[in-house]
Formats: structure tokens, C-alpha cells, sequence
């Protein structure tokens, strides 16, 4: 099942810095991995994954550079040092709300499954 | 091997927008290789090349909001270059001199003199000298945070960005204060111990606006409202 598109806007930048931090990564690799990853829950518009990227990119928490696969130019981004400590701190607010979500609807949640 | 002209024509129809040369390039050249590479992947899947299209199309995004996402990125890509940073403080600067040489026009026209009569002579005059000061600051040095927050809202540091600006602009005014003082006194600017020695002793125009309280109050006035401008924009950015 997809998730509502208001409550997965969020979650895109902590996804993209979480994958690049596993390995680089061109646009279109991050577009299979993440719907691969989250069984096409996070899934997004392939096209707006670059904008989000380029203003990632001008943040400083991912860098990118260009090589040649196959005779085809790609470019490929990486996770900087700002984006690794970006990341563990997004990661950490993502904990606080998942518990906090778990503690309010849990009861729910377990009678669900 | 050459692109479909479809493939084109909606890869420039998404960057319609997009007025940045290089910022146009880059994004086109993303763009196109992943609308091929998920053309061809549907493609060797057994689509029919007419279905491929379509779903190609249907899971890149509409148009217009795409549209809109690249005008955006291309914004933050532009403002967080230092080439547009330095371009823009000397606009901004351009822009406050002329808005302090109008101030100071509008003041002598509302009857503010040095120290002449008839009008309001600000020296003797605490009141009329505080204004004066006052008004010499807040109307340039608030256009130019309000110009500086408008160019620079798109950039992660704008606080930084903001303040610097303001504090260039700040110390180019001391140093247009400063060339008026040597014409004045027939003092070479790079004798500048001698020079500031004759401003401090006062008696002339520029005297007021050359004292450590004046250039104290209002170095301190342009890193607040660097960070106040900067921090209130951070604000309205996250309740969009």
C-alpha cells in the first residue's frame, strides 16, 4: 500500500541521505532503491526526486560527480560529511516520533495485526 | 543514438522555467537519461513503445507542479553559488547608498542643518541628532536587509548571508565617511591615525557620524537585523 503522499513528503530527504550513506548513487538507481526498499510504500513523481537532490546538493549534505557508464554519462551523488551528521540527527527525531506514534496508537495498531 | 523528440519536448517543457544556463543543462541531462533508461527498461519488459510512453510519463510527474519543483531547486542551486552572493551585496549596496544620500537629502529638505540657521541645527541639538542618526541608518541599512532577505531567501546560511552583507555595506559607508573626511580636511586617506585624530576633534560635517558611539551602535544595529531577518525568514520557511 502506498502511504498518503502528505505524510511520505517528509520522509524523502532522511530516505535519499540513508541510501547514499549505504553506497553512491545515481537518480534513477535511488528511484528503483527506494520502491524496491519500501515494498513501493515511499515511492515519489521520478521527476521531482532531481530538484530535491540539486537543493540537497546546494545544503552541502550530498555532493555529486559525473562518470560514464556504458558509453552514458551519469551523474552520481555521494553523502557528505554534513549530510552523515544530518542524517544521524534526523534519524534520531524519526526514533522520538515512531516511539511516541507506538505509544499512542499501539493498542490499535496490535489488535490490526 | 539520438532522443525522441517526445522525450525532448517534455524534458523542456518541465524546465520551461529554468533561466540558469548551467543550472538548465545539468537538469536536462538528468532528466533525459532517466526518461530513456525508463523507456528502455519498459521497453525490453514487452510494453508496446505507446504504453512505455504513457507510463513513462505517468510515473516522471505532471508538468506543471514538476514545473514548479525545478524553478524552485534551480533558486536554492543559483543563491548558494558565491558568485551570485558577491553580485548581489553589490546591488545591495548600490541600492542603500542611493537610498542614504535620498534620506540625507529629504532631511536637509524637511530643514535639518549642520549647524546653520535658519532650519533645525542637529549639532547643540541631542534630540534633533539622535533622529538624524537614526533615521541615517534604519531607512538605508532596512532597505537593504529587506533587499538582501529577497535574494537570499533561498540560501541555507541566510542569516550569515544576510549579516555579512549588512556589515560590507557598514563598513562602506565608514570608508566613503572617511574619503569625504580627507577631502574635507586635505588629509590623505593613507595617513589614517592623522586623519581620524582630525575627525574625532569634530567641527565639520562628517564629526557625528565618526565616533565610537555612533560606529559601535551601528555596527551592532546591522548584526541584529542580519539575524532577526534571517531568523524570521527560517520561521515563515517552515510553516510553508
Amino acid at each position: 500500500m502506498r502511504v498518503n503522499k502528505e505524510l511520505s513528503k517528509g520522509t524523502h530527504e532522511i530516505i535519499i541521505l540513508e541510501l547514499l550513506s549505504r553506497k553512491d548513487m545515481h537518480g534513477y538507481e535511488l528511484v528503483q532503491e527506494m520502491e524496491l526498499l519500501s515494498d513501493k510504500a515511499f515511492s515519489m513523481s521520478q521527476g521531482s526526486l532531481y530538484p530535491l537532490l540539486h537543493v540537497m546538493e546546494s545544503k552541502r549534505y550530498i555532493d555529486s560527480y559525473e562518470e560514464t557508464v556504458n558509453g552514458r554519462k551519469r551523474r552520481c551523488y555521494t553523502l557528505t560529511d554534513k549530510g552523515r551528521s544530518v542524517l544521524a540527527e534526523k534519524k534520531n527525531q524519526w526514533k522520538v516520533l515512531v516511539n511516541a506514534m507506538e505509544r499512542i496508537l499501539g493498542r490499535e495498531l496490535g489488535e490490526q495485526s | 543514438m539520438s532522443s525522441p523528440k517526445w522525450m525532448e519536448d517534455y524534458v523542456n517543457d518541465i524546465l520551461l522555467d529554468v533561466d540558469d544556463a548551467s543550472y538548465h543543462r545539468r537538469a536536462k541531462a538528468e532528466l533525459m537519461n532517466h526518461v530513456s533508461e525508463e523507456y528502455q527498461v519498459l521497453v525490453a519488459r514487452g510494453y508496446e513503445p505507446e504504453e512505455a510512453r504513457a507510463k513513462v510519463l505517468e510515473r516522471m510527474g505532471g508538468v506543471e507542479s514538476l514545473r514548479k519543483d525545478y524553478r524552485v531547486a534551480c533558486l536554492h542551486v543559483v543563491s548558494s553559488r558565491g558568485r551570485y552572493y558577491f553580485r548581489h551585496v553589490l546591488i545591495g549596496c548600490f541600492l542603500m547608498a542611493i537610498v542614504y544620500v535620498a534620506s540625507f537629502c529629504l532631511l536637509a529638505g524637511a530643514g535639518y542643518t549642520y549647524d546653520a540657521r535658519p532650519g533645525t541645527p542637529i549639532i547643540g541639538n541631542p534630540k534633533a541628532l539622535l533622529l538624524f542618526g537614526c533615521v541615517l541608518f534604519t531607512v538605508p541599512f532596512g532597505a537593504g536587509t529587506l533587499y538582501f532577505r529577497k535574494v537570499f531567501k533561498y540560501r541555507q546560511d541566510r542569516s550569515t548571508a544576510i549579516t555579512s552583507a549588512l556589515l560590507f555595506a557598514w563598513a562602506g559607508e565608514k570608508a566613503a565617511i572617511l574619503g569625504l573626511s580627507s577631502l574635507i580636511y586635505d588629509v590623505s586617506i593613507w595617513r589614517l591615525p592623522e586623519l581620524i585624530t582630525r575627525i574625532s576633534a569634530g567641527g565639520d560635517q562628517t564629526a557625528p557620524w565618526f565616533t565610537v558611539k555612533y560606529i559601535l551602535a551601528t555596527m551592532i544595529g546591522c548584526v541584529v537585523l542580519g539575524l532577526v531577518s534571517g531568523f524570521e525568514r527560517q520561521r515563515s520557511g517552515c510553516r510553508s
